[in-house]
């Protein structure tokens, strides 16, 4: 295709070494116990990682019109995951206090002391 | 005269075209045939409702009767019919263009959605599915239905939808003529993309959701089934995160063709062009915000209220259509032909329907209402009141130059109203039903309930009436309707410049475009 | 076979000119991609949920993984990557046997990556770390068969898109090869070069989350 813009092959080969350096760095950073960061540092060195590999192997850096369907894609991600867990993690709270505002005979029980184990 | 239709015979220059147009008419076909089946089964288990005691059908097999309707409808029929049969064909016309952007990408998902399809009939003869179309675990993974069958069937499907979903993004984005920016196409162009959007994102996680009940089924592996240390509930939420935006997969092209019948009928241009534009991209965006609403009784109260919160604004971008359409209406120059008529159910049913959702998300009453008849009046109002009825508009509307022939007006008419009829007869009183108690997917039920059951079977029979008529007018349409001219209904977007049935090569000189879609010109004073 | 007697391809007649059919296509590919995304998403969401639930068992059972095999599976894949974007970069630049070098080391690089998989797998096996109702190792957890259902069922997923790709590079080479895709029209090559990275980064996602964490 003439005239059609090649990537120079600095960037790929600088993304190769960063990509190797990182994967490395992952593993490191995996032996250091960091608690409650450990699953969001990993996450976040492998978006980086994909980051690299997304902006210059498939040249996103030059196409900026694609960037939305990655940013799409992982919008749709976040939502899946942000609402799942909103379910997920106040799962078991059945109000103990029953608010009854007419002073009714209710026919349900209410199981004290109720936990739902999630698994 | 050479057209699309004539150019090639032999069933092998069909089978494997690439012309969008006669993969368009291969898919109205197979979604029709689809339709059939679905509708079949729906008046079976009507039929087994006239009494609470058993008529034809066992328990069982009542449960098969309304898992086919609900699969068959939904995946062989309402998800691709209008993209797949109005969108191939007139899309690419619409902007100009002499195809999509990938034919033989366009060709292959014509072919999945057969190989589809057989996996789904398969699974009638292999032992029918009885879980409902929502598959819900732990049951689906655990009884002896064909549940793999279909399932795979329905996997298969997906990506049909996903193919063509990819195709006309690609489409929207390249192939549009000179001088078509984005806010000269016609608004049924804008919902394709919003529906394609949808298709792309949501679709492959029903894709996964599948995938992993059927390794579920198969190896047991303990994603879903408590019993080995599942979650049920992730089940419905991997389901519904496809399946809510699925319904604006249904829902936003009816409402793209409703554009095109309002403005051509109305002979007006349309009322707040960028504002339809935007919502339709708003609902494709906020549909994926709101699946918890399906589970309502099942999800947390924390998750529970927020899905509610957000299932208001889902309504937002709709309502501010109808009121556009309604605008556009106003003082214009009313053709009360076929499609305008089911433009004007469409309005009816399509508000009713949308209202009745509003109820649904209000989570105070969700919770009396859920698995009641309510709900299944509240989505067969948006599905056929909404999706069915802009489709028959569409169909309607855009027949002539698919075709080259006209149909008769009386006898479309007849159809129209037996189908109107029979509709609200079968599912108004289902929305009293359902609040008075009756639950959904129910065998038998107590004898209060019965004189509801038996208006609604009665409405069913018109409304499969209704449907041999049209059946009828459109088959003789075919052998010995009038010949169509170019423009009979005097629209202004571009498919309306070429003869009808066009040539397979619509195009010969790529036009160039300088106005937008609807400019019918000074609007008449009083 | 040069390509002066290979006829020029002829454009689609649906397409204006090649640099549309190229932009469309890319475009095509990427909203493919953001299905593939999709598609892995819910897998994702599965390991989030019941490490969740079970962040002790996950642990232990994340430490029977072995992860140099993982390891050094991460570093083939961002090895494969490279010489992918090279073969895009030199068929961009018409040099055919260089093209035809780094696509056969990309899809070499690839097989390395199944066989060390199918060590992995074999592995498990013996300790009867089978997927699902199999399942018959022993372990401090009782719901150590939920970890394994779900390592199996994502890098077998993930596995079968590496074996797509690795047919799809097959006939990549066959066209290069043939002289159909060339300086010229080398599209495929891209689009194929998408794929992969796609696969990549799948693979950068699930290494740390199954072996190190």
């Amino acid at each position: 295709m003439a005239g059609h813009f090649i990537i120079p092959k600095k960037y790929y080969q600088m993304t190769f070494i960063v990509l190797l350096i990182l994967t490395v760095f992952t593993v490191i950073i995996s032996r250091v116990d960091l608690g409650l960061l450990n699953t969001p540092v990993a996450i976040l060195v492998a978006s980086i990682k994909a980051g690299f590999v997304g902006t210059y192997f498939m040249g996103l850096k030059w196409e900026r019109s694609n960037l939305i369907f990655v940013f799409g894609g992982i919008a749709a991600i976040i939502l899946f995951f942000l609402f799942t867990f909103i379910d997920l993690a106040y799962r078991g709270e059945i109000s103990t206090q029953v608010i009854r505002p007419y002073d009714y005979k209710s026919p349900v029980k209410i199981i004290e002391n109720y936990k739902s184990k999630g698994h | 005269m050479k057209n699309y239709i004539n150019e090639k015979s032999g069933i092998l220059s069909w089978l494997f075209t690439n012309d969008h147009k006669r993969i368009g008419i291969m898919y109205l076909f197979t979604i029709f045939a689809a339709f059939a089946v679905g509708g079949f089964a729906a008046l079976i288990l009507r039929f087994e409702l006239l009494s609470p005691d058993q008529i034809l059908l066992t328990a069982k097999q009542y449960n098969q009767s309304f898992t086919l309707h609900g699969a068959i409808m939904v995946f062989l029929f309402i998800i691709p019919s209008i993209p797949a049969t109005l969108g191939n064909i007139i899309l690419p016309l619409q902007l100009g263009a002499n195809d999509v952007a990938f034919p033989k990408l366009n060709l292959a998902s014509f072919h999945i959605y057969i190989l589809g399809a057989i996996f789904c009939i398969a699974s009638i003869i292999l032992g029918a599915v009885d879980t409902g179309w929502t598959f819900y675990t732990p049951y689906s993974t655990t009884t002896n239905t064909a549940v793999l069958s279909m399932v795979t069937g329905v996997f298969i499907l997906g990506f049909s939808s996903i193919l063509t979903g990819v195709n006309f993004i690609a489409t929207i984005h390249y192939l549009r003529a000179p001088g078509m920016t984005w806010f000269r196409m016609p608004l049924f162009v804008w919902s394709l993309y919003a529906t394609s959007i949808i298709q792309v994102l949501a679709t492959p996680v029903l894709a996964i959701t599948l995938v992993l009940l059927m390794l579920e089924k198969v190896w047991g592996i303990g994603i879903f089934d408590p019993a080995i240390g599942g979650d049920p509930v992730l089940f419905q939420h991997f389901f519904w995160f496809y399946s809510h935006p699925a319904v604006y997969i249904m829902i936003l092209p009816a409402m793209g063709v409703i554009n095109e019948i309002v403005t051509t009928f109305c002979r007006k241009n349309i009322f707040g062009y960028h504002a339809i534009a935007y919502s339709s991209i708003a609902i494709a965006i906020i549909s994926f915000l709101v699946w918890g609403h399906h589970m309502f009784t099942s999800t947390s109260e924390v998750a529970a209220t927020v899905f509610s919160f957000l299932t208001f604004l889902v309504a937002i971008p709709s309502g501010i259509k109808v009121f556009n359409w309604i605008a556009t209406m106003y003082k214009g120059s009313i053709d009360f032909s076929t499609p305008f008529l089911y433009f004007i159910g469409f309005m009816v049913l399509f508000v009713i329907g949308g209202f009745t959702g509003i109820f649904l998300g209000t989570l105070a009453i969700d919770v009396h209402l859920h698995d009641t008849y309510f709900v299944v009046a509240h989505f067969h109002y948006v599905m056929f009141g909404g999706t069915l009825y802009a489709f028959l508009a569409g169909l309607h509307y855009w027949w002539p130059k698919m075709f080259g022939k006209m149909y008769s007006e009386l006898q479309a008419k007849i159809a129209y109203w037996l189908i109107f009829i029979g509709f609200n007869l079968t599912f108004f009183i289902q929305f009293i039903m359902g609040s008075k108690g009756m639950p959904r997917r129910y065998y038998t039920y107590i004898e209060e309930f019965q004189i509801y059951h038996q208006i609604s079977t009665v409405g069913s029979w018109l409304i499969g009436l209704g449907f041999i008529v049209m059946l009828y007018y459109l088959v003789a349409s075919l052998r010995s309707g009038e010949k169509a001219p170019n423009n009979p209904w005097g629209g202004l977007t571009l498919e309306w410049t070429l003869p009808s049935p066009p040539a397979y090569h619509a195009f010969e000189n790529t036009p160039t475009v300088t106005q937008g879609p609807y400019e019918y010109g000074i609007e008449k004073n009083g | 076979m040069d390509s002066s007697t290979i006829k020029k391809r002829e454009l689609p007649h649906y397409f204006k000119d090649e640099h549309q059919e190229f932009e469309a296509c890319k475009v095509g590919m990427w909203a493919f991609l953001a299905q593939e995304i999709l598609f892995f998403s819910g897998l994702f969401v599965a390991y989030g949920v019941y490490k969740f639930f079970n962040p002790e068992m996950f642990l232990y059972a994340s430490s029977l993984l072995d992860w140099k095999l993982g390891f050094i599976n991460t570093i083939f894949l961002i090895i494969s990557s490279f010489t992918m974007v090279m073969a895009v970069f030199h068929i961009q630049h018409g040099e055919r046997k260089k093209t035809l070098i780094n696509l056969s080391i990309t899809f070499l690089l690839a097989t390395l990556f199944l066989v060390i998989k199918a060590f992995e797998y074999k592995s498990k096996f013996d300790h009867g770390y089978f997927p699902g109702m199999h399942f018959s190792g022993e372990g401090p957890f009782d719901s150590l068969h939920i970890f394994f259902g779900l390592y199996f069922t994502i890098t077998g997923l993930h596995a079968l898109h590496v074996l797509i790709g690795m047919g799809l590079i097959l006939w990549l080479i066959y066209r290069v090869y043939r002289g159909n895709v060339t300086k010229e029209y080398f599209t495929p090559v891209e689009m194929v070069g998408l794929y992969w990275h796609l696969v990549d980064v799948v693979w950068i996602f699930l290494f740390p989350l199954l072996y190190l964490l």
